[in-house]
Order: C-alpha cells, then structure tokens, then sequence
C-alpha cells in the first residue's frame, strides 16, 4: 500500500456517496446492516448518544 | 462561566481569554488590543467578531466603514485578513466578497445584547468592559470545517470530534461523543491529558490489524488508567510472512474491484461489512456501550477517505485502514476535504 501514489490516499465525496448507496441497498441502510448483525437492541441506545 | 475565571493567554502583547471551546463547534474568546500593528494573516474558519468597547475603521476595497462598540463584523474563511492597528485605532482588513459574496452566505450577525446564534447553538456573554486600550468581544470564532470541531494534538493528526454534522431529522450530531483520530502512537503527555481530562475519553476503538498493533507497541492511552483499549480490526488478518502478505492484499485488491468496479475504494468499505462483520459490530457495540463520562477516540489509521470515515464512524463502522498518510497532516486539505465529502444535510444520517 505504501507504493500506492498519494492521490490513491485522498478522500472522495463520490466514494462515500457510493459507499452509502450501497449500505443502502445490500443492507438496507446502517441501522438495517447493524439489526443484520446483532446490534438491533443497540440502535436506540447509539441514537440517544450520537444525536444531539 | 465567568469570564474572570478564565485564564488569560497573551500573544505578543495582545491578550485572550477563552470563554467556550472544548467540546464544541466554536471557540468564543475576548481579546483586549492595545494600540499596535500585527501583520496580516489569514483563518482557515469562520469568524464573527463584535466590538464591545473603543472604535475603529475596517478596510474595505469599497471603502473605509467605521466600527465601534456595538459593531459586528463577519469574516468568512480563507480571504479575510485580521485587523491590525495603529496606535490609537482598531484597524481592520478584509475583503468585500468575504461578506457579499462568501460561496456561503453570511452566518446571521450577533446580536448586541451579548446573545449570539449560530446554527442551533446559542452563546450567551455578559462581560464588563475593561477600559484598558481597544477591547473587542470576539463573540464567536467558529471553526466549522464541514461542521466538525478540530482537536488540535501535538503527536496525532486529524482528531475530530464528529458532533455538529447535520441530521436528516433535524439537530446534529452530538459533541463529545464520538472523536476520530488518526495512529494515537505519538500521543504527548499533555495531549492524553486533553483527551481524557478536559474532553472524557474512555474507551478507544482500536482498527489496526493485530501484526501492526505488535509492530508499533504499547501507546500512551493504554498506560491510562480508566481508558479501555478495545481493538477490533476491520481487516483480515493476513500475519506478518511477507509473500503471504503479499499475495493476500493482492487477492483482496482484486475481491474490492469486484464487489463494487466502478470504485475500488467503496468495495473496499463494502469489504470491512462483508469479510469482518463482527469486528465492525464489535467495534459499533463498543461505542453504544462506552461510559457516560465523555468522548471516545477512534483510532484508526492516517490515509485516504476521511469523509467516508467520518461518516462511516458516525453511522457506526470502523474508520477505513490506509497507510500512514503524508496527507493528514495538511489542515487546509483536510478542511476542504470534509466539506466535498461531507453529505448534504438532506441524506446524511438514518441510523
């Protein structure tokens, strides 16, 4: 990975945008990728601390 | 708080106290200017300043505009100069555009009877007026670099605190919270001391591999009492034989193309969800179970995508591996950086 040029490392919108596409349609979104894998119980607990 | 109680700082002969700053979206401070002149600069974040006592000019290529004691002034990033004086006046300099023609529009002006707004956060001041020279108010000085507050550390870069990002239901993120930061190796005395004094680290979510966390050895968190070290690597694990190694992230390279062609770096993401799922819940887990007592730090590695790390985080995945990163030091990158990759205030969060 260090061989790879320094652009390679820099962050794109269209990345994530992509990134969060995605998250929605596999898994139906975080909170769905998350209730998928154990964490339903947790949401409103991640909710309540992460939102203001 | 009181502004007595906070502790002056001096730079050159020009004195501050900061009244409001950690854990928040802006830094608010008073500063007493005596008669003087300090070179120009810049500031990478936004600025709202209001005169609470004495008067002076603010130049603009339109044209000289007075100011005094009662006057605000908003200064957006990038093209607006600080004031310097000459004896006996505040001078001020900065461009028009940054007011009338800023890419964004001006943040609402402060209020004068000591209350200003921004966004949803509301300062309130009382000061009494020292008639010691030229006295300005400086109600806010925000750092808003895509809604994130900075964390500045002498031995890590890119620490932010992830409140204030925009929710789609409305609010923000929470401040405190949730801080992403990049390798904690570097970490000085007094920067364990800010994250886990003044802003409340206690738990830090570890992403590196196991052979990396072997490589680099212990960090200055983990000596701290009070602070649980849970590591959760969002990579396979390949081991440390080289060709084996090598071979490894070759095939992975080719799975990232796969899972997603039309952008590597997205079925890379898209790869921590599919191959390491219970890393990833873990680590989100640790976060919805951490303490009351203030912030985590997630502690991933420097390199690309910050955007997506940030929001990854926020949503609860690990920040994305990458190489320990020429890039991350350069704030000015990094502050455009967020903006592009920030989500607009429309889509961003649903968790």
């Amino acid at each position: 990975m260090n061989t790879r040029p320094a652009d390679a490392h820099l962050p794109r919108a269209a990345t994530m945008r992509a990134f969060l596409e995605q998250l929605d349609a596999r898994y139906g979104g975080a909170a769905g990728w998350l209730t998928a894998n154990g964490l339903g119980d947790d949401l409103g607990r991640l909710r309540a601390k992460l939102a203001a | 708080m009181r502004f007595a109680d906070c502790e002056p700082e001096w730079t050159g002969d020009r004195q501050f106290r900061v009244l409001l700053s950690t854990g928040l979206t802006v830094t608010q401070f008073v500063g007493v200017i005596p008669p003087g002149r300090a070179p120009s600069h810049q500031h990478t974040y936004d600025e709202v300043v209001h005169v609470l006592a004495g008067a002076g000019v603010v130049h603009l290529p339109a044209g000289d505009r007075p100011i005094a004691q009662g006057s605000s002034v908003y200064l957006a990033p990038g093209n607006a100069a600080l004031p310097g004086e000459q004896p006996g006046r505040c001078r001020w300099r900065c461009s028009a555009s940054s007011i009338r023609r800023g890419a964004r529009p001006p943040r609402p002006p402060p209020e004068t009877d000591g209350r200003l707004t921004y966004g949803s956060l509301t300062a309130r001041l009382r000061l009494n007026a020292d008639d010691t020279g030229v006295i300005l108010d400086v109600r806010a000085m925000l750092r808003v670099w895509g809604g994130m507050t900075w964390i500045n550390l002498d031995g890590a870069v890119n620490v932010r605190d992830l409140g204030g990002l925009p929710l789609t239901a409305g609010g923000t993120t929470a401040s405190g919270q949730l801080i992403r930061a990049d390798n904690l190796q570097e970490l000085t005395p007094g920067d364990v001391k800010k994250l886990v004094r003044e802003i409340g680290v206690t738990v830090v979510v570890d992403l590196r591999s196991s052979a990396e966390l072997r490589a680099e050895g212990p960090a200055p968190l983990e000596a701290v009492a009070g602070v649980r070290h849970a590591h959760y690597p969002v990579l396979p694990e390949l081991g440390s034989a080289a060709e084996v190694v090598s071979n490894a992230i070759l095939a992975r390279s080719k799975r990232d193309i796969e899972r997603y062609p039309d952008d590597q770096q997205t079925g890379h993401y898209l790869g921590y969800l599919d191959e390491r799922p219970d890393e990833v819940a873990a680590a989100v887990r640790s976060i919805a179970t951490a303490g009351r007592r203030g912030a985590r730090a997630l502690r991933g590695r420097q390199g690309p995508d910050r955007g997506r790390r940030r929001a990854g985080a926020r949503r609860g995945f690990g920040p994305p591996r990458g190489d320990r990163g020429r890039l991350c030091g350069d704030r000015g990158a990094g502050a455009r950086d967020h903006r592009t990759a920030a989500p607009d205030p429309g889509s961003t969060p649903r968790t």
